[in-house]
């Protein structure tokens, strides 16, 4: 009885710890449109960034900080990704010219 | 000191053998670009290299010469002499801003303009004779441009690619950019514009089978049938882009003048075919 109390308390603890709260949602969505600005900027924007983050947008709207959570962090990780495809191919397209 | 001595060595030795990046020589890369071509389909004609997936892929020529008894794209070509002749409202005309009143010249765009410095596209330069004569700038995807410069592409045809780099530094800049973006991958999906059009021409990627991009230009614009109308080169680039997953940039974007620049120039020799059409 002890024992199964305890990792109810535990259990609860961790979801409470893994539940985003607003100022979180909110803050990663910035960072996220940050980075997708520097990434348009660059000319490496990728569509699918553009539909997270409208979706991350969505979901601030309608107060589901979880899911806007995920989103934003999925659209901040694609933006980041697309910036460093475009550092990594000044180079790399040299590889792929006709000589 | 010996270790000293023997990185001097080793530093002397390493800026020795190490290769100077080569200059960039346009004339070089058309030569190994359409020497490519020509080694991967030995038995497509140079000149029909305009004609895009309908040179390498027998079936799919035999479909589009039914379709050539009604081309789909002469509509515009009416639209395009009817808008090109109308008189602006100050009286002027088109053919009153191009060489040779606007009549074959379409092998020659892109260009590089020495007073901007930038790379003027054909559709570019019918836009500025709007402006310069008063009127507003047209849409650059489809609609009237495209059929302007169907008409003015239909005065061209059989015309070779006559693309001219100038001795300015900014016009080889232009270039080299425009290389970079033809073989620079992008996208979500990772691809290049080289990924289709050198390494998988005439290849089937899903129905369509990729034209290879030399004379990958001499078509457009284009009647495509998935657009169901006419599209200009703007529309194509956005269109490739968004397949990549990037987000199209701007028609007439510097990047995409850039890469027509490019692109016309490794053609060059190969005659126009435009207006065309495509699936």
């Amino acid at each position: 009885m002890k024992t199964a109390s305890f990792a109810f308390l535990g259990l609860m603890l961790c979801a409470s710890a893994m539940a985003a709260t607003q100022p979180d949602a909110e803050a990663t969505f910035k960072a996220a449109q940050s980075e997708e600005a520097l990434a348009k900027a660059e000319q490496a924007a990728w569509t699918t960034t553009e539909t997270t983050l409208a979706d991350a947008q969505k979901s601030l709207t309608a107060q589901k900080w979880d899911e806007a959570k995920a989103l934003a962090d999925e659209a901040l990780a694609l933006a980041k990704r697309s910036r460093a495809q475009a550092t990594e191919q000044k180079t790399l397209w040299q590889d792929a010219v006709i000589r | 000191m010996i270790v000293r001595r023997l990185l001097a060595v080793l530093i002397a030795g390493a800026s020795l053998g190490a290769a100077p990046a080569p200059a960039p020589n346009p004339e070089t890369d058309r030569v190994a670009f359409q020497s490519y071509f020509f080694t991967k389909f030995p038995n497509v004609k140079h000149e029909e290299f305009g004609n895009g997936p309908y040179a390498v892929n027998a079936p799919m020529r035999k479909q589009w010469e039914e379709i050539m008894q009604f081309p789909p794209y002469e509509p515009a070509l009416d639209e395009g002499r009817e808008a090109f002749e109308a008189p602006f409202a100050n009286g002027r005309h088109y053919s009153d801003c191009f060489d040779n009143g606007g009549d074959g010249i379409r092998q020659t765009y892109p260009r590089f303009d020495t007073k901007t410095g930038e790379i003027i596209t054909l559709d570019g330069a019918i836009n500025a004779c709007r402006v310069s004569n008063g009127e507003k700038p047209l849409p650059l995807q489809t609609g009237v441009m495209a059929s302007i410069t169907a008409f003015m592409s239909e005065s061209s045809r059989g015309k070779p690619f006559d693309i001219k780099i100038p001795a300015d530094p900014r016009a080889l800049a232009a270039y080299e950019r425009g290389k970079e973006f033809f073989y620079a991958r992008k996208g979500q999906l990772g691809f290049a514009c080289a990924s289709c059009h050198v390494q998988g021409a005439g290849e089937r990627l899903r129905g369509d089978i990729l034209a290879p991009a030399l004379g990958i230009l001499a078509a457009f614009p284009i009647y495509r049938s998935d657009w169901g109308a006419m599209g200009t080169i703007d529309r194509r680039f956005t269109s490739c882009s968004a397949q990549t997953r990037a987000v199209p940039l701007p028609a007439q974007a510097a990047a995409y003048r850039e890469v027509e620049y490019f692109l016309s120039y490794m053609s060059n020799g190969i005659p126009i075919t435009g207006p065309g059409t495509r699936p």
